[in-house]
């Protein structure tokens, strides 16, 4: 069994399908072909990762890049060809779609990766700078339309990803008996837990909580990505813990 | 809509940056082409909110609506 980090960047145009449905198809379309010869347990929770907001850079709507961890048997040439013809046949016709697939068992400076990552986020990187290091870190970094430019974000995301510090995970939590979010639920931490494939209960100045403490559930429930674990993050609420709202969770 | 927006340069800017969540929603209100964005996307508790539109485009100071941007200054 190998262990891949997988990022796509830039593959959406509004009103069409976005990058983070894209690349949850990507992981069910892998999972699908892991699952030919055993079967596969791992939740592979995408992270989507904010990018730098600058008039120079040609994004979409929001620039983000969305990345997973896929540990599989399946080799990179089977891996690469489900990513490539999935971009190819989703992607939208304006967008500039970028794929970087990194070996994680490879021996490669995680520092410069980690570094290129946070750097774009606050300074504007080309397409060269991408191909530059993913070429001294041997990672696949590869584009499939347009312009090309989303390999910047796809390196990026794998850089953030690595950090440990970056990103709101894909989707919304379920619970058993919470519904639609329309109504509160009260959980303690061991709950939330044991109900979910979250690591952890983080508060918003990052400490941990413990087993017993009580969170109030309400609205949408989003996990993020912080301290290498994926991660429920709460906020006070009066004398106890609520989940963050989006307001809160848009800075993560 | 020019109370929320300004048009500059061919572009509709909103008016009050990234943290004004009820001109925001006052503005979503009043529009007829709010369509939310994809939820991973959508930064406001309060659906009906331009912060949660699937036409806009993130600025650095703030977001410009790119439907109006579509019709041009009426």
């Amino acid at each position: 069994m190998k262990s891949w980090l997988i990022c796509i960047d830039d593959t959406d145009d509004i009103g069409t399908k976005g990058t983070g449905e894209i690349a949850q198809e990507i992981v069910s379309l892998l999972v699908l072909e892991h699952q030919k010869t055993e079967e596969y347990n791992d939740p592979c929770l995408v992270t989507r990762h904010q990018l730098f907001v600058h008039p120079d850079i040609p994004y979409t709507s929001h620039n983000s890049a969305m990345c997973f961890r896929f540990e599989t048997h399946v080799d990179f040439a089977t891996i690469k060809q489900i990513c490539v013809g999935h971009l190819l046949s989703e992607s939208a016709e304006a967008a500039d779609p970028g794929l970087a697939i990194l070996d994680m068992t490879s021996v490669y400076d995680i520092n410069a990766l980690i570094a290129f990552g946070q750097s774009a986020k606050e300074a504007v990187k080309t397409k060269r700078q991408a191909y530059e290091l993913a070429a001294e870190l041997a990672i696949d970094l590869t584009e499939h339309g347009g312009t090309g430019q989303g390999v910047i974000g796809a390196l990026a995301g794998l850089g953030l990803r690595l950090s440990g510090q970056d990103g709101r995970v894909k989707g919304q939590l379920e619970f058993e008996d919470y519904g639609d979010g329309s109504s509160e639920l009260e959980l303690s931490v061991a709950d939330i837990l044991s109900m979910s494939s979250l690591q952890a209960v983080l508060s918003d100045s990052g400490d941990v909580l413990s087993m017993d403490e009580r969170v109030l559930l309400s609205g949408k429930v989003k996990a993020v990505y912080r301290q290498h674990m994926f991660a429920l993050l709460v906020t006070q609420r009066g004398n106890g813990w609520g989940n963050a709202s989006k307001q809160t969770l848009k800075a993560y | 809509m020019e109370k929320w927006f300004t048009y500059i340069d061919g572009v509709w800017q909103f008016n009050f940056g990234t943290e004004a969540y009820l001109a925001s929603h006052e503005a979503a209100e009043q529009c007829s082409f709010f369509l939310e964005d994809d939820e991973d996307e959508q930064v406001d508790d309060h659906l009906r909110s331009c912060y949660n539109c699937l036409y806009r485009r993130w600025r650095p100071e703030g977001f410009d609506c790119y439907k109006k941007r579509r019709i041009g200054k009426t």
